[in-house]
């Protein structure tokens, strides 16, 4: 039985084949490891969004600055600073959102002013509603 | 047989080419470099995959401590030994009661106690690393009459470990009144020194301002005594970490 051995050409794309298994796996795993920073990441914004809430609810960030409308009102308070290594910026200003009304409550009033609360780091934002009145 | 006839049969022995050897030896180079830097790239791999899942456990853990902290029990008298102070916070130990227990699932009520623990011998120029323990015991209903150490079974686990300069800290803010202390007023984050505890006035905080004496009177409690707020803060891998468990209402 005549033995013959694999040409150059057999052994190139024997290679190829390998070659590209090679690169997609790579690429899997890639992928796996980008996931994998991104939840970790993920997961210290939310960490600190919460915490920045909690200490604005409470005024315990360091003093903010205050943006007035002509009247000399104060329409927004803003806290920036940094947090577990994140810049943050949190916002704090009222709104008039509907309010919630039971059968046969006609004569409640359509809105109820309410303190609205948001924190921004790293481009994700979470806010809370308050209760006007509520202090630390 | 004659010299002439023996080269006859034999087969024609011949060496490789230089082109040979160098093709043969560029291969055998490209395939040893290649397979050193899939191992440094893999041992890089694995370490950044370790520290995602270290970050993961964290997460994981803050957010258990949250829901803790959370579920805190204030003001019942649910334990002769550990009635007097529900919450007590000192430069090494935070100590609460919970209803969320982790290595007593079947026990209504534990007491939690989180403890920095630093090594006992400190080597001179390198940053303190320490370890967050974590130790859990049933509280004992004192009318039950099976108020002992067997009863309450204390277990410890470590939480987190490798900690750089892990330290509590808690608020104060002297602007409340009867703080004497040489610090400026004002209100910041200060490492704890001295024990302190929540009492009731954890769960009427709305009410601490209105309740404040009045400057001229001799302060019946003094405000640093008074735990508004403690943050537990450290850096792993270089990121800072923080766990701040806040004054306000709890069960």
């Amino acid at each position: 039985m005549p033995r013959r051995a694999f040409t150059l050409l057999e052994v190139i794309i024997a290679m190829v084949i390998l070659a590209t298994f090679g690169v997609a796996l790579l690429q899997v795993r890639l992928e796996g490891l980008r996931a994998g920073r991104l939840i970790a990441e993920s997961s210290r914004v939310e960490r600190a969004l919460g915490d920045v809430l909690a200490l604005a609810q409470r005024e315990m960030l360091p003093p903010p600055r205050f943006e007035r409308n002509d009247a000399g009102e104060i329409v927004r308070v803003i806290w920036e600073g940094a947090h577990l290594g994140f810049d943050y910026i949190c916002v704090q200003e009222h709104a008039d959102v509907p309010a919630p009304r039971l059968p046969g409550e006609a004569e409640a009033a359509a809105t109820v002013r309410v303190r609205r609360l948001a924190a921004t780091i790293a481009g994700e934002t979470a806010e809370i509603i308050l209760p006007p009145t509520e202090r630390r | 047989m004659t010299r002439s006839a023996r080269h006859r049969c034999s087969p024609p022995a011949r060496g490789m080419t230089l082109l040979e050897v160098v093709i043969a030896t560029s291969a055998m180079l490209s395939i040893t470099v290649l397979v050193a830097a899939l191992w440094a790239q893999t041992r890089d791999w694995s370490r950044e995959n370790a520290a995602h899942h270290a970050a993961l456990r964290l997460d994981r853990t803050l957010n258990l401590l949250d829901e803790q902290w959370a579920t805190r029990v204030l003001g019942v008298a649910l334990d002769s030994a550990y009635a007097a102070s529900a919450v007590t916070l000192t430069d090494r130990e935070l100590t609460f009661v919970t209803t969320t227990p982790i290595l007593h699932r079947d026990a209504p009520f534990v007491r939690v106690t989180l403890r920095i623990d630093r090594p006992a011998a400190m080597v001179v120029g390198h940053r303190a690393v320490a370890s967050l323990g974590y130790s859990e015991a049933r509280v004992v209903n004192p009318a039950a009459g099976a108020d002992d150490s067997a009863v309450r079974d204390e277990r410890s686990i470590v939480l987190i470990e490798d900690v750089e300069d892990i330290r509590f800290e808690r608020w104060v803010d002297e602007s409340l009144g009867g703080a004497a202390t040489r610090e400026p007023a004002g209100a910041r984050w200060m490492e704890v020194t001295s024990a302190v505890s929540i009492a009731a006035a954890d769960r009427s905080d709305t009410a601490e301002r209105a309740d404040a004496p009045p400057p001229d009177a001799p302060p019946a409690r003094r405000e640093t005594d008074r735990l508004l707020a403690g943050r537990l803060i450290g850096l792993i891998e270089g990121k800072e970490v923080a766990w701040q468990f806040l004054a306000g209402p709890s069960r």
